[in-house]
């Protein structure tokens, strides 16, 4: 029997082991000193993503600052819309707090019924990290330019192939917009990820692909791929020659995909925890160390404060409010 | 090949360190207790322990991910074995001959297969990571859309395979499976379908949350009834392991077929360890001598899966360290440690980070080593399990069931879907339909669909041109081949048990 009792103590150890990480209870805090054990951020994303890459490079840096450890818990799912409910509910007690990406929280919002929070739910702490979205082709691919992409799908409607991130996703709606103003129509095909959409590009499958800067990074400095335009208005260093869609094709078209990476807290939490939580996350963003690493792997780094992030939510609100018919026409 | 041996060199200096053989260790045995309960996939081992190799240097951090990914991918084949529950998506098809043998007193033989099979599956995928990785990953970039499909319909075919026993029972599994897997949002339209409102199927009904329904709770409930048949206990495992281990260099082809298609499977982004071990089982069966065997405990079924799996780690890794493409959930984890490491995957991590890049394979060559002897330690008080009262063990496998699938996403809402879908499992079991076509049609179905559609979308809609595609890229035109021949050997044994 003695042998039993060991295996039934090894078992009730695994099974401890177990709920160990399956249960990070919040519990009660005092406002006095803030925060007195970890906080928790949840990213609405499976682990290996732009989010919870971004996030876990912080979490490595902000210790010192927050005086706490940031621990990520991933809760991925439909798109975004499950952990972020997650976070409009969390407890208000400063201990839980999560990544926001622009637009597709405001994606989510307006194109989806019965979504269970509203964009006013959150406080946003801050904004960390603009990812724009370019155009790619293959290296040695037949368009030079941009204009030549434009020039082809406007000879031939409908019969560009455009490997994205998709259905419903920010770079889809940049395409959609690009497309738009530059009067083109092109077929928009879906991959599950920018990974996927890229690796369609590389093996030649699409004409070209619509990406979010940082995954086309590495192959562009592998030589493989070749960005044609860059949607926003300001140069990114890393892919300094690659002129602007101002530029490129002469006309404004908003950065309307961009993703903003920041990160939010359940409405209710208190004005000097925010402030706490601010004030750290601007420490990682001025950190030498954090910064050559977020550099390193094409991340551009841009802090805005918890006001300027909430007047971008509004902004961009307005932004996709008046672009999101698109999705419907194609 | 400069680079390649002078990284070697820098790298084994690496990898020599005491600390990072003790972290390798250390990995390994959080691997084997994660791959081992139900619930804890390999991609949650990788990533809980992510936060923790900050303070490391990177080459000892990724060692200790790279050891997780290994011992987790093999350690899934234990409670296969001894409870016929799979301890991960991968370990399905171990449980078709793993359990029986349990149930005829070689729990300890299937547990030395199954470790040696993965251990040598693992180690010549990292072999073929180590030499071959820039060509294998450009055939990774050759399979588009049209060829994923071609690949999950060859997949589907494996159905007829497993429900030899009845084929009308098999072929329902398969096709509700198929039907389950349109649950969720269309990949391309983003219509959402058949998920009342629940947000949490809105990217299909969630694998390993099905996976544990279907086979935990039905296990648990004929514990309890008391109707489990009799299982003989084996003699432990440890005595005359060695031995054991070396039967498996009595199927040598076996070995290498199911390597190969270890790492094949591994290396097309998007397929998975679940889908290599249910094609290696596959083709073993056909090939075997003693076909009839296999789902009354064949060795040879064990070998053919648990091979298999462990050869998708080196698979998956090729496209991710030279592409920067995942080939896999667990892959994708890895890449971003390796980022937050201040390491860039693609073209150039093999000439910037050459030393880390080659002491983190080095490493996993050590950790397919390391997880034999840990694994058949912990092993040797696994198979105790099965002696374990009803009254002890049916609560506690419930309990697994239900902590591992709210520890997916941290939700109850997962541990509802659990229990439906375990109540179908019962109903399942209780009419003797088998249960890995379903499973089989949920991985698959969904894949078949979106890559289909987005085929005929990247033909402009037009079927005839999707066919010409089809009959003109080499590759499709082998996956057709291979799907035939599966379709008429299948058929053709039914023929002949009809006389």
């Amino acid at each position: 029997m003695n042998g039993q009792k060991r295996i039934l103590g090894t078992l009730l150890a695994l099974v401890a082991f177990v709920a160990s990480f399956a249960a990070v209870a919040p519990s009660m805090a005092s406002a006095a000193d803030y925060p007195t054990k970890p906080v928790v951020a949840i990213v609405p994303f499976s682990p290996g993503g732009g989010n919870d890459i971004l996030l876990r490079l912080v979490a490595k840096y902000i210790t010192p600052a927050l005086g706490e450890a940031l621990i990520v818990e991933n809760k991925p799912g439909a798109g975004g819309q499950v952990g972020w409910t997650a976070l409009s509910k969390a407890r208000a007690d400063g201990y839980t707090i999560g990544a926001t990406s622009l637009p597709s929280m405001i994606l989510i919002k307006s194109l989806r019924e019965d979504v269970p929070f509203s964009l006013d739910d959150f406080q946003y702490i801050c904004n960390f990290q603009v990812d724009p979205i370019i155009w790619v082709v293959n290296a040695d691919s037949q368009f030079g330019t941009a204009r030549d992409i434009v020039d082809f799908a406007k000879a031939n409607p409908k019969k560009l192939n455009v490997a994205g991130d998709g259905p419903q996703s920010n770079v889809q709606l940049q395409h959609l917009v690009a497309a738009k103003l530059l009067e083109i129509s092109s077929n928009f095909v879906s991959y599950s990820g920018s990974g996927p959409a890229l690796t369609a590009l590389l093996g030649k499958q699409v004409d070209m692909a619509a990406t979010t800067l940082s995954s086309a990074i590495p192959h562009i400095e592998g030589g493989r791929l070749r960005p044609l335009v860059l949607f926003y208005s300001a140069k990114m260093e890393a892919i300094a020659d690659t002129p602007t869609a101002k530029e490129a094709f002469g006309i404004e078209i908003p950065s309307i995909g961009m993703a903003l990476r920041g990160v939010a807290a359940p409405k209710d939490v208190k004005a000097e925890q925010i402030a706490t939580l601010e004030k750290a996350f601007k420490a990682v963003a001025e950190s030498p160390e954090f910064l050559e690493q977020a550099e390193s792997l094409g991340l551009a780094i841009q802090f805005m404060g918890s006001q300027e992030s909430t007047a971008l939510v509004t902004e961009t609100a307005a932004l996709v409010e008046q672009y999101k018919s698109l999705f419907e026409e194609k | 090949m400069e680079v390649l041996f002078s990284g070697i060199a820098k790298g084994g200096l690496l990898l020599l360190d005491p600390m990072t053989l003790f972290l390798i260790l250390a990995g390994t045995v959080f691997g084997i207790i994660v791959g081992s309960l139900p619930g804890l996939t390999s991609t949650m081992g990788v990533a809980l322990l992510v936060p923790v190799t900050f303070g490391m240097s990177p080459a000892m951090g990724l060692a200790l991910l790279g050891a997780i990914y290994c011992s987790s991918t093999y350690a899934g084949a234990i409670s296969a074995i001894l409870l016929n529950i799979p301890g991960t998506p991968a370990n399905c098809c171990t449980l078709l001959d793993g359990y029986p043998m349990t149930q005829k007193g070689e729990s300890g033989r299937a547990i030395a297969l199954s470790t040696a099979g993965s251990a040598v599956g693992g180690f010549l995928s990292i072999f073929a990571l180590l030499f071959l990785a820039p060509p294998l990953a450009e055939f990774a970039l050759k399979f588009g859309a049209q060829e994923y499909f071609l690949l999950a319909i060859f997949g589907v075919s494996v159905i007829a395979s497993l429900s030899e026993r009845n084929m009308i029972k098999g072929l329902i599994s398969g096709c509700f499976g198929l039907f389950l897997s349109i649950v969720g949002m269309h990949p391309l339209t983003g219509n959402v379908r058949f998920t009342f409102g629940i947000a949490e199927l809105y990217n299909g009904l969630p694998l390993v949350v099905a996976l544990i329904g279907l086979y935990s709770i039905p296990e648990v409930i004929s514990i309890l009834s008391g109707r489990q048949e009799a299982v003989k206990q084996s003699r432990s495992v440890g005595r005359g392991v060695f031995g054991q281990m070396m039967e498996i260099f009595h199927h040598k082809i076996l070995l290498l077929r199911a390597t190969v298609i270890g790492i094949i499977v591994g290396i097309i982004p998007g397929a998975g360890s679940s889908i290599a071990s249910f094609v290696a089982y596959d083709d073993a069966k056909r090939s075997s001598k003693n076909s009839g065997m296999f789902g009354k405990g064949s060795p040879e079924g064990v070998i053919a899966s648990e091979t298999a799996n462990n050869a998708v780690v080196g698979g998956s890794l090729v496209p991710a360290l030279t592409l920067g493409v995942p080939g896999n959930a667990v892959s994708a984890v890895l890449l971003g440690g390796l980022m937050i490491h201040g390491l860039k995957p693609g073209p150039v991590l093999f000439i910037e980070n050459n030393a880390i890049v080659y002491s983190f394979i080095l490493s996993l060559f050590v950790s397919n080593l390391v997880f034999v002897p840990v694994g058949l330690f912990i092993a040797r008080y696994c198979v105790r399990l099965i002696e374990t009262p009803a009254s002890i063990l049916g609560p506690l496998v419930v309990g697994l069931a239900v902590m591992g699938s709210y520890a997916i996403n941290m939700s109850m809402v997962e541990v509802w879907i659990m229990m439906a879908i375990g109540l179908l499992g019962y109903l399942m079991k209780e009419f003797d339909v088998p249960r890995e076509p379903l499973v089989l049609g949920l991985v698959l179905g969904s894949m078949a669909e979106g890559e289909l559609a987005r085929a005929m979308s990247l033909v402009h809609g037009s079927v005839l041109s999707l066919i010409q595609g089809m009959l003109t890229s080499p590759i499709s035109l082998i996956i057709i081949g291979l799907t035939l021949l599966s379709l008429w050997q299948g058929i053709k044994k039914q023929l002949l048990a009809r006389g």
